[in-house]
């Protein structure tokens, strides 16, 4: 376990938090609240070598922390550990002709814009499904729930993108 | 008991995902479906002082609307003071009013927190237990009915939204006084159903919704919101209202939280009446 890599994902950790109750959540794009959730670019940017418990009690650790921000007991947490199960199963899907190489990270830098495009529109497309249906809670207005979950994943996709040429560029 | 173990390993990314999906959906059904239910809330020490830390500094932000506010119920008042009506010294004779009894304390505090696009909203403030905050307090601003108290920590409280589908408020008509209740539908922060008034009561657009006092938790004439649109229900024969809500509940920040110190001795009593009657 390199120690090293365990500081900078809590620094990256704390900087998401912070980013995501203090400036993300109070954007508001239209009446029906799409805002980008960024903080899921933690789970996103994990090391292709995590275990995968390891990866499932992070994904909820951290929402949890959000849903005590927010006020909304495992609305994150149920969205967010969905996402960190179905990780590995992404990046097989979508995993290169010969595998990933050893010593690298998920990220635009090593795999390309095409490859983190697909990676981060799929995870975040999962979490927001979740999100949302748990959030509404029946399937009354099922047309605007599919709305706001297209949307959201195409906001939270080009925030994260984006975000790759701005934080961690240099190595 | 060996198969077991490599069962357990084999598996360990599922069950363990199984566990952990159970946990935080019970969670989420738990706050879903009980009203007072908020097993996670940010009514504690270190979200609080960082949402109150915040607020700070986005209060002068909304200070031009916020001074208005207040303005315009100071107005409202001072109108409403001895000092603005004449008393007429040959009729009366001032008295110690002893059939006056105080029925609402006020208290005013902040919303350090507060979220209007989830399906079940909450408001966080900055007052607490220490502060004399107690469950069941009503929140008010100027413009309206905001919310209800729900948990109440040492230095914060939580109260419920009016935008949350888990709640209705009784509310009348305020020329008529036909009463029904005001719901929110989870789509628009605008908007509220006023559900329950009958068919054959005259409404127009415009008509002023208020609270109706019978919960014994809002005082009697809260603003609501104003009727937007309505139809006639074929099925039963009641109306469906549109109503526009008054309070902007993109900018709450300044809130009264009412007591209403006769609660406890009104719900006493109703409840005794009702024992009555099913004896």
């Amino acid at each position: 376990m390199d120690l090293r890599l365990v500081f900078k994902y809590t620094g990256l950790l704390i900087f998401l938090l912070f980013f995501q109750i203090l400036i993300l959540d109070n954007i508001q794009v239209s009446h029906l609240g799409i805002r980008p959730y960024m903080y899921l670019l933690l789970i996103l940017l994990l090391p292709f070598e995590t275990p995968k418990w390891t990866i499932l009690l992070i994904s909820i650790g951290f929402a949890l922390i959000i849903d005590v921000f927010n006020n909304t007991p495992g609305l994150h947490s149920s969205a967010t550990v969905f996402m960190g199960f179905i990780r590995p199963l992404v990046l097989n899907t979508i995993s290169p002709r010969d595998g990933y190489e050893g010593g690298i990270l998920p990220r635009i830098h090593f795999l390309g814009f095409n490859w983190f495009l697909k990676y981060s529109f799929f995870l975040i497309l999962a979490h927001h499904i979740v999100y949302f249906f748990v959030d509404e809670f029946s399937f009354q207005n099922i047309h605007i729930t599919f709305l706001k979950i297209i949307l959201s994943t195409i906001f939270s996709t080009f925030f994260i993108v984006i975000s790759q040429y701005f934080i961690f560029r240099k190595e | 008991m060996n198969s077991f173990f490599r069962f357990i390993e084999r598996f360990h990314f599922v069950i363990l995902f199984i566990f952990l999906e159970i946990f935080s959906l019970l969670l989420a059904i738990n706050s879903n479906t009980q009203k007072k239910a908020l097993a996670v809330n940010s009514a504690n020490i270190i979200s609080g002082t960082i949402y109150e830390e915040i607020s700070s500094y986005k209060e002068y932000l909304g200070l031009k609307a916020e001074n208005e506010r207040l303005l315009r119920d100071n107005v409202k008042l001072k109108t409403e003071l001895n000092s603005s009506y004449k008393f007429d010294t040959s009729k009366y004779n001032e008295v110690n009013d002893t059939a006056l009894i105080q029925q609402y304390s006020y208290m005013s505090a902040q919303v350090i927190k507060n979220s209007i696009f989830l399906q079940n909203n909450y408001l966080t403030i900055d007052k607490g237990k220490k502060q004399g905050v107690v469950e069941d307090m009503a929140v008010t601003n100027p413009d309206g009915v905001v919310g209800i108290i729900i948990k109440v920590s040492s230095n914060y409280s939580i109260a419920i939204s009016l935008l949350n589908t888990k709640i209705g408020i009784s509310a009348k008509i305020k020329k008529n006084s036909y009463y029904g209740s005001i719901i929110w539908n989870g789509t628009d922060y605008l908007k509220a159903t006023l559900k329950d008034i009958p068919n054959h009561v005259e409404i127009s657009k415009g008509d002023t919704i208020v609270s109706s006092g019978y919960s014994a938790i809002f005082p009697e004439g809260v603003m609501i919101g104003t009727i937007e649109e309505f139809y006639k229900n074929s099925e039963d024969n009641f109306y469906t209202i549109t109503v526009l809500l008054s309070v902007d509940f993109k900018s709450v920040t300044n809130v009264y939280l009412i007591k209403n110190l006769l609660r406890d001795e009104q719900l006493k009593l109703e409840e005794e009446a009702e024992l009555i009657l099913i004896e």
